[in-house]
């Protein structure tokens, strides 16, 4: 029985296997709504510092490669190696400027969980609500699981997917300019 | 003479969606050359595979309209808003919607009864008696904490889809933007349950429609100027965003 429990202590990388889609999502959503409540950021001089800290939390939220490949669907095929790193690399600070400009706009809402879907041993959905003292906005995260760690490949608000949303502007896009044009106007974006 | 311009507005909208129609028989050939990547992503991603995944058979005329529309909110509603929204406090704005949303109570009640979706009837039912006595006529939105009692909003053109008609062509209306054909008969079919529809005199009803109509495009101009800012092609995305809150809505 002792080394039973011993086992149990030398084996961190299966506990974290055990993390659900739910826990996972939890863990950063709390982590994130603690930075921006915190006392320590109430001064408009420190937000920069917040926003740094929240942007570390969002780093290693999404799965970057994932992201990139739904949003350009079929056209994926078409980008050489390096144009999809290069893509991946700004696609994911765009997505995290999008997350970190709404987060700017934090006013004590609530994140209430839902549900759980588990569609297979890698794949899940965990639906969310926001609730601000104006309105309840329904929030579903589409959730992989490559190794260890549950990852993010979407996010739908309101039944707006994010990923279809930049597909149908970069497939407009991509119908009438090439990947390196697409890629030169997302830098532009998240330039800006 | 306006139940003439009604059959009139009507018959052009046939003719759209019929041309909606022919452009749906063109798409299977599109999407026969992209079907096998559109395979390899996740199921719920199949039904944009392909290249132009929403109808738009007038996107020329759209087009036009949307960029009209765009003008319109940048140069005329948004300064008008910043005077409206200083002169009502959010709370009072809140509590316009909720009184609007309240009284349109039957269109939902009625499209979910067409459904034959009771339990929604019955949610329905029981938030407009709990907002209209305990939220002072509506004013107050009590039941929005429910979990119970949330259910997603009916209307006509959700009742059009469920009897099995197609959405027909993306169509951007003059001032009420991103529509489709069948949202279009649906609106009007819908606007006749809306008790607003029985006020009288005329210039009463039309101001409180109007009311009505502006306090719900305050609200939605923060997720409009957003939408914009994050876009790309403004145009596609907002077209996007219709379809999928739309289709959203019709799957619940």
């Amino acid at each position: 029985m002792k080394k039973l429990f011993l086992l149990l202590f030398l084996l961190p990388s299966a506990a974290l296997a055990l993390d659900t889609p739910t826990s996972y999502i939890r863990s950063n959503v709390d982590a994130v709504v603690a930075i921006l409540a915190s006392p320590e950021y109430k001064d408009e001089a420190t937000r920069d510092a917040q926003m740094q800290k929240i942007e570390g939390i969002v780093d290693g939220f999404f799965d970057s490669e994932e992201l990139s490949k739904r949003s350009l669907g079929q056209y994926w095929r078409t980008f050489t190696p390096q144009q999809r790193d290069e893509f991946q690399v700004l696609f994911l600070e765009l997505i995290k400027s999008v997350y970190l400009k709404k987060s700017v706009a934090y006013n004590g809402e609530v994140v209430a969980f839902n549900q759980e879907i588990i569609k297979s041993d890698t794949q899940a959905e965990v639906h969310t609500t926001i609730t601000s003292p104006q309105l309840n906005i329904p929030v579903i995260y589409y959730m992989l699981r490559k190794d260890a760690s549950w990852k993010v490949y979407d996010v739908s608000v309101e039944n707006v997917s994010l990923v279809k949303n930049y597909r149908s502007q970069f497939q407009s896009i991509l119908q009438k300019n090439s990947p390196d044009q697409l890629i030169a106007i997302l830098k532009e974006k998240t330039n800006e | 003479m306006s139940k003439r311009i009604l059959i009139l507005v009507c018959v052009a909208l046939a003719v759209f969606m019929l041309q909606g129609c022919a452009g749906k028989k063109t798409s299977p050939s599109l999407a026969a050359d992209t079907a096998a990547p559109a395979a390899q992503n996740g199921d719920e991603y199949e039904d944009n595979g392909n290249g132009e995944p929403y109808p738009d058979s007038i996107e020329g005329f759209n087009r036009g309209v949307f960029s009209f529309n765009d003008g319109f909110i940048t140069y005329v509603f948004s300064p008008f808003d910043t005077f409206y929204s200083g002169f009502f406090p959010q709370d009072i704005r809140n509590g316009f919607g909720n009184f609007y949303r309240n009284l349109a109570y039957p269109v939902r009640l009625v499209n979910a009864l067409l459904q034959f979706k009771f339990d929604k009837m019955a949610k329905e039912t029981a938030s407009f008696a709990l907002n209209t006595v305990f939220g002072v006529g509506g004013l107050f939105n009590v039941t929005r904490n429910m979990p119970a009692l949330q259910s997603s909003p009916e209307d006509f053109s959700q009742t059009l889809a469920f009897y099995g008609l197609g959405e027909g062509t993306y169509v951007v209306l003059p001032l009420m933007g991103p529509s489709s054909v069948r949202d279009v008969f649906g609106i009007v079919a819908d606007s006749f349950l809306n008790p607003l529809s029985l006020v009288t005199p005329d210039s009463a009803r039309y101001a409180l429609i109007g009311h009505d109509k502006t306090n719900a495009a305050s609200a939605a101009l923060p997720t409009y100027k957003e939408i914009k800012k994050e876009s790309f092609d403004h145009y596609t995305s907002m077209k996007d965003v219709f379809f999928q809150y739309r289709r959203g809505l019709e799957k619940e």
